[in-house]
């Protein structure tokens, strides 16, 4: 096949981040190799339907999220997890002593439904805007802002995380939260 | 959202969401450990299967295809 070389780079230059948006949303390294490579072939093979001047980055993370649905709505179904029980007991639990790390946050990570996760990992990580999020999820604007904000308030309730020092030491961060607490 | 959102006694953040202002730092804090888990993820190798598929972008023609 040839590509355009504009084209071709873009395909090469999302290939990275398609990989980490499959890891975080999986959990799963194989299955998410699956889901880039599969993305990666459908995406050549309609290439023709992309619309040059859009952004094929988010062209392509529509493909793979869509593949991963398809995929997810299956694998439910043979499993019969319909509550995510078992992947809830695969998580890790994370410490409750000590610092965050990234194990606890990959653990608290999968215990988000997947609409939140997938609209907290397009625009949180990835840095797809609301507007590109919401193409890419089919959703409206408000819909991908409100998941976002239960996820970021569910991560924060699975990690246990009562201050921001839980996280990482953070002077500044500290003094204004102490302040803060004074004030009101 | 609904009223479930607001009476989370059980919560262990509980606490925490009564100050708002707090909350939002764990969440910008939560944030950027996200960003950096992604960065790293974003970083690692392409293992070969992927690698294979992008050789084949990079061949001039394909082979015995229509």
């Amino acid at each position: 096949m040839t590509l355009p070389p504009d084209l071709r780079d873009g395909l090469l230059q999302a290939i990275p981040s398609m990989r980490a948006f499959a890891i975080s949303l999986t959990g799963n390294v194989d299955q998410a190799d699956d889901l880039v490579q599969e993305a990666m072939v459908r995406g050549l093979a309609y290439i023709d339907q992309f619309q040059p001047g859009t952004n094929i980055q988010a062209w392509l993370f529509t493909i793979l999220r869509n593949q991963f649905h398809t995929a997810y709505r299956k694998r439910r179904r043979e499993v019969e997890d319909p509550d995510g029980g078992i992947a809830a007991r695969l998580a890790v639990p994370p410490e409750q002593d000590g610092h965050l790390d990234v194990e606890d946050l990959k653990g608290a990570l999968a215990q988000l439904p997947i609409d939140q996760r997938e609209a907290l990992l397009l625009v949180g990580a990835q840095g797809f805007s609301y507007e590109e999020a919401a193409a890419i999820c089919g959703a409206r604007i408000g819909t991908i802002k409100s998941r976002i904000n239960r996820a970021r308030t569910r991560l924060a309730d699975l990690l246990g995380v009562e201050n921001p020092e839980d996280i990482g030491a953070d002077r500044v961060l500290k003094a204004t939260i102490f302040n803060e607490t004074c004030t009101r | 959202m609904s009223k479930t959102d607001k009476h989370q006694p059980a919560s262990r953040t509980g606490r925490l969401r009564a100050d708002p202002r707090a909350f939002s730092a764990v969440r910008d804090k939560l944030g950027e450990q996200l960003r950096a888990m992604y960065g790293k993820l974003e970083d690692e190798p392409l293992p070969d299967r992927l690698l294979n598929l992008l050789r084949q972008l990079d061949q001039p023609r394909s082979r015995g295809k229509p």
